[in-house]
C-alpha cells in the first residue's frame, strides 16, 4: 500500500460524492416539485407560488444546483424544506438508531453465516448440510417486510415475549435485527461453504493433509484465510444491502432511523434531507469498499508482496 | 402466480390470531386515569395550528387547542360556543363579535386574554406566518381588535356568509401570543406549541412518538385520561399486530378489508366510518388533457357509466355511503334533497356515440393509495368504462406534482367538509380562478352566477336554490367532475375504550368525548 494508491482512492471517492448528489439532485428535480408534494392538494396557486419562491424553487434547475453547492462549500448542506430544520441534524440525530439497528446485525450476519458456511462445507452432502444450506436459502429468499411481520406474528402477538414495534430497550432491537441479518447470514453460508469447498480440493490444503498436519491447523491456519478473500467481497456487499433493508426494517418495526427519514424525505421531495442521507449512504460505501480492501492486503500476501506469487493451484 | 401483498399478510395476522384470542389484554379503563397509546400511520413533524390542516396532524392538535366556535360532533356538527361565549354578525356579514368565556387557561399558566384572541387572527400574525394554511382560510380579515377585556371585533374586507363557520375549522385555534412571539422561529414554536385545549404536550415532537399529558386546568373540565401517546407505525400490519400484541389502544386508517381481522382479534372493534370528505373525479379539460375531453357527451358518457353503489359494496364492504352530490345531511337546513346521477349504461352508450370519440385511450394519473383504495377503485372505474366503450389509461405515478403538472383527463380529488355549507366543494374548488390556476379550462356562466350568491349572499334558502343548480350542472348537464362516495375513517380499538371517532380527522381525548 502506498501514497499513491490512497490518493487514487479518495480522488475516486470525492468524484463518486459528487456524481451522486448530482445525480439526486437532477432526478428528484425532474421528477416532482416539493413544495406541490407538501401543501395538501387544493391549496390555491397563489400559496403554491409563493412557497416557490420562498425556497428558491422558482430559479432555473442550474441555478438552484449551482446555489446548493455555494452552500454546500460553505458547511450549509440546506434547510429540511418539510420540518424547517437544517438537514444535517436532522440526519444526525437519527443515525444513532441506525447504527443500533445495523451495526448488530452486522455481527449477527457474521457469527451465524460464517461458522455455518465452515459446518456445511466439512459436512458436505450430510444432513447437516442440507438443513443449513435450505435455511440459508429461505433466509435470503423472505423478503424482510414478510420475516418482519411473521416475527411479529409469533413473538409478539401469539408468544407475548417482544413489544411488536418502536425502540427504546434490548428487546426493542431482537426482532429487527433478525430480519435485517437472516438475509446476509443466509448469503454468506452460502460464500463460505462453496470457498471453503474449493479451497479444500486446493492442492496445497491436500497437500498439507497428506503430510500430517492436524486437521484444525489446516483449517484455521490454511483453508480458512484462502477461503476468506471472496467471502469479505460478499460482506461489503452486504454492508450495502444492510443499508437499503434498514429502510423496509424501520418501517415494519416503527423504528425512528435514518432509512425512514430518507423514504420520506424522498417522497416529500425534501431535497435538502435526501441530499445529506445520500452523502452519507455514499460515503459508507466508499468507506466500506476502501475497508475491504485494506483487509485484501492483510489477508492476501499476493498483493501486498506483488501478483504472481504464491498462486498454489 | 402467488403474490403476497402487506395487506394480504395483515389478514394472515387475523387468522393467526384467532386462537391468541383468548389471552387477556390489560384494560385500558382498569385505572382511575388511563392512558391511551395510539397507533398513527404517520406523525407531523410539527404541531402549529395554521401550519398543516393534514390528518395526521389535526388529530393531535385537536387535544392541545380550542377555537372560539366548535362543531359539535355528537350534535351532528352544529355549532357550539367554545373559547367564546357568545358571538354577533354585522347585517352584511364583514364584521363578528366575540365574547369571551371566563376563566380560560393556556397550558403556560396565562390566563386567556382578548388581547391573544385578537392577535390570533391579527395581520401582524398572518405576515410573520408567511404562506400557510392559516392565510388561506383567514386571507378576508381586513383588522382584529380588542373592544374591552372580554371582547374581541374582527372586520373582513368583504362580506363572508360562512363568518361562523369559517371560525370552527382548521386553523381557528386560538394561540397564546407571549409564546408565539417569544419563540426564536416558527418551527420552534411548532415545536413546543402552548394552547388552551384538555391536553398539553408532554415531551416534544419526537421521530417516532408524541406525548400529551392531561392539562388539568382546562375550563371545560378535567380530562378523563393521564396521557395519550401517539406512535407512529407506518405499516398497517405491523399497526393491527400491536393491536392484537396489546401494544395500542388504537389503531387509526384500518383498510376496510381489514375490518374482518381486527374484529377477529376478540377483544377489539372497528369504530368509524364515512367521513366528512368526499371522493370525487376531475374531468380535466384543460391543454393536459385529451382533446375529447372538451365534449360534454364524452364527459357525460364518463359519470353515467359509473356505478358508485357497486363501488362502495365491494371496495369498501359497504363501510361507506354515495353522497347526494358534494354535500352532507349534516349541512342541516343547507342541506339540498335531490337526485344524483345515477348508473346508467345504455344512456352512456348513446352519449358516447354522441361525442365522436375514436377509441383513443384516456390518460388517468393516480398515486398508490394516498386515498384509501384508491388503485383498486381506478381499477373498478377503468373496466366500467371498458364496459361502455371508454378506454382509459391508468398511471400510477409517484407524487401529487407529476399529475397537476403533467397529461391528465381524470384525475382523484378529496373535498374536506371544512365548513358545514355547499360553497365548502363545488364553489371553493370549482370558482373560475381555481379552474384557471389548475387548467382544468371550464366555463360555465350559469354555474359561475350562482356562485355569486354563495359568495356573498347569507340567506339560507338562497343558498340552498343556488346549490341545486350548481350541482345539476356539475355532474349532470356539463360535468366537470363526478361525486364516488364519502371517504372512509377506520379505526380498530380496544372494546374497552369507550371513545367515539368523529367525522372529521379530529381525534378527541378530551372530556366531551371520553366522560368517564
Amino acid at each position: 500500500m502506498n501514497l499513491r494508491f490512497v490518493t487514487r482512492k479518495l480522488l475516486r471517492a470525492l468524484i463518486t460524492l459528487v456524481l451522486a448528489v448530482t445525480f439526486v439532485f437532477v432526478i428528484l428535480r425532474a421528477a416532482g416539485d416539493p413544495v406541490l408534494a407538501m401543501l395538501p392538494d387544493d391549496t390555491s396557486p397563489e400559496i403554491v407560488e409563493q412557497m416557490r419562491q420562498a425556497w428558491g424553487l422558482d430559479l432555473p434547475i442550474w441555478q438552484q444546483y449551482l446555489r446548493y453547492w455555494q452552500g454546500a462549500l460553505q458547511g450549509d448542506l440546506g434547510t429540511s424544506i418539510y420540518e424547517g430544520r437544517p438537514a444535517v441534524d436532522l440526519v444526525l440525530e437519527r443515525i444513532p438508531q441506525t447504527l443500533l439497528l445495523t451495526v448488530p446485525s452486522f455481527f449477527f450476519m457474521l457469527i451465524v453465516g460464517v461458522p455455518a458456511g465452515i459446518w456445511a462445507a466439512l459436512r458436505r452432502n450430510s444432513g447437516v448440510d442440507r438443513v443449513i444450506m435450505s435455511i440459508s436459502v429461505s433466509g435470503y429468499s423472505l423478503p424482510n417486510f414478510f420475516l418482519g411481520i411473521l416475527l411479529i406474528l409469533v413473538f409478539s402477538v401469539q408468544l407475548r415475549l417482544l413489544p411488536s414495534a418502536g425502540s427504546g430497550s434490548a428487546a426493542h432491537l431482537v426482532m429487527p435485527v433478525l430480519t435485517l441479518g437472516t438475509a446476509g447470514a443466509g448469503v454468506i453460508a452460502r460464500f463460505v461453504r462453496s470457498s471453503m469447498l474449493e479451497v479444500m480440493n486446493k492442492h496445497y490444503v491436500r497437500a498439507a493433509i497428506a503430510r500430517g498436519v492436524p486437521r484444525h491447523i489446516v483449517l484455521t491456519r490454511i483453508a480458512l484465510p484462502n477461503a476468506a478473500i471472496p467471502v469479505i467481497t460478499i460482506v461489503g456487499f452486504m454492508i450495502g444491502t444492510l443499508i437499503a433493508g434498514s429502510i423496509v426494517t424501520e418501517t415494519v418495526f416503527a423504528w425512528p432511523g435514518a432509512g425512514r427519514l430518507l423514504l420520506d424525505a424522498v417522497s416529500s421531495r425534501d431535497l435538502a434531507v435526501v441530499q445529506v442521507g445520500v452523502m452519507l449512504i455514499a460515503t459508507s460505501m466508499i468507506v466500506t469498499n476502501f475497508t475491504v480492501d485494506m483487509v485484501y492486503f492483510l489477508v492476501d500476501p499476493r498483493l501486498r508482496y506483488g501478483s504472481g506469487q504464491g498462486e498454489g493451484s | 402466480m402467488l403474490t403476497l401483498t402487506r395487506r394480504g399478510f395483515a389478514s394472515m395476522i387475523g387468522a393467526g390470531v384467532g386462537a391468541a384470542s383468548t389471552l387477556r389484554f390489560r384494560s385500558v379503563y382498569g385505572q382511575s386515569r388511563p392512558e391511551v397509546v395510539v397507533a398513527v400511520q404517520d406523525l407531523p413533524p410539527i404541531l402549529a395550528p395554521g401550519n398543516d390542516t393534514s390528518d395526521v396532524g389535526v388529530r393531535i392538535t385537536y387535544n392541545l387547542f380550542d377555537k372560539l366556535i366548535e362543531p359539535d360532533f355528537h350534535q351532528n356538527m352544529a355549532l357550539r360556543p367554545g373559547l367564546a361565549e357568545s358571538w354577533t354578525i354585522n347585517d352584511d356579514y364583514t364584521q363578528i363579535e366575540f365574547v369571551l368565556r371566563d376563566g380560560v387557561t393556556f397550558h403556560n399558566g396565562d390566563p386567556m386574554t382578548a388581547e391573544d384572541v385578537a392577535f390570533t387572527f391579527s395581520p401582524e400574525r398572518m405576515e410573520g406566518e408567511g404562506p400557510r394554511r392559516f392565510n388561506q382560510y383567514f386571507s378576508g380579515i381586513a383588522d382584529s381588535e380588542v373592544v374591552d377585556d372580554r371582547t374581541v371585533r374582527i372586520t373582513f374586507a368583504a362580506p363572508d356568509p360562512i363568518l361562523e363557520q369559517r371560525f370552527s375549522m382548521w386553523s381557528g385555534e386560538i394561540i397564546n401570543r407571549r409564546a408565539y412571539q417569544d419563540a426564536p422561529d416558527y418551527e420552534s414554536w411548532g415545536r413546543a406549541p402552548v394552547g388552551t385545549g384538555p391536553f398539553r404536550l408532554a415531551s416534544g415532537v419526537g421521530p417516532d412518538r408524541i406525548v400529551l399529558e392531561a392539562f388539568d386546568d382546562y375550563f371545560d373540565g378535567r380530562p378523563m385520561v393521564e396521557r395519550i401517546t401517539f406512535v407512529e407505525v407506518p405499516e398497517v400490519a405491523a399497526r393491527i399486530a400491536g393491536l392484537a400484541a396489546g401494544d395500542y389502544d388504537i389503531a387509526v386508517a384500518i383498510p376496510p378489508d381489514q375490518t374482518g381481522t381486527v374484529e377477529g382479534l376478540g377483544d377489539a372493534v372497528i369504530v368509524g366510518g364515512p367521513s366528512a370528505q368526499i371522493r370525487m373525479l376531475v374531468f380535466n379539460q384543460g391543454e393536459s388533457a385529451d382533446p375529447i375531453m372538451r365534449d360534454v357527451h364524452f364527459r357525460r358518457a364518463l359519470t353515467l357509466a359509473i356505478d358508485r353503489q357497486l363501488i362502495v359494496e365491494t371496495i369498501f364492504n359497504d363501510r361507506t355511503v354515495v353522497p347526494a352530490g358534494a354535500q352532507l345531511p349534516t349541512f342541516g337546513e343547507l342541506y339540498v334533497d335531490r337526485e344524483t346521477v345515477t348508473y346508467d349504461p345504455e344512456r352512456a352508450i348513446s352519449e358516447l356515440a354522441q361525442s365522436g370519440y375514436d377509441g383513443s385511450d384516456i390518460f388517468y394519473p393516480i398515486l398508490p393509495n394516498y386515498f384509501v383504495n384508491e388503485v383498486s377503485t381506478a381499477e373498478i372505474l377503468l373496466e366500467m368504462w371498458r364496459a361502455v366503450g371508454i378506454n382509459v389509461e391508468l398511471a400510477i405515478q409517484e407524487n401529487w406534482g407529476q399529475i397537476t403538472r403533467g397529461r391528465h383527463s381524470i384525475r382523484n380529488l378529496s373535498a374536506t367538509m371544512l365548513w358545514q355549507d355547499p360553497s365548502v366543494a363545488l364553489w371553493r374548488l370549482f370558482k373560475p380562478s381555481v379552474i384557471e390556476g389548475r387548467g382544468w379550462a371550464w366555463n360555465n356562466d350559469e354555474f359561475v352566477q350562482h356562485g355569486q350568491v354563495m359568495e356573498v349572499n347569507p340567506d339560507p334558502e338562497a343558498r340552498r336554490q343556488a346549490f341545486a343548480r350548481m350541482a345539476d350542472i356539475w355532474e349532470i348537464e356539463d360535468p366537470v367532475g363526478a361525486v364516488l362516495f364519502e371517504e372512509v375513517a377506520l379505526y380498530g380499538i380496544r372494546d374497552t375504550l369507550d371513545w367515539t371517532p368523529y367525522s372529521l380527522p379530529y381525534m378527541d381525548f378530551g372530556p366531551r368525548n371520553i366522560t368517564s
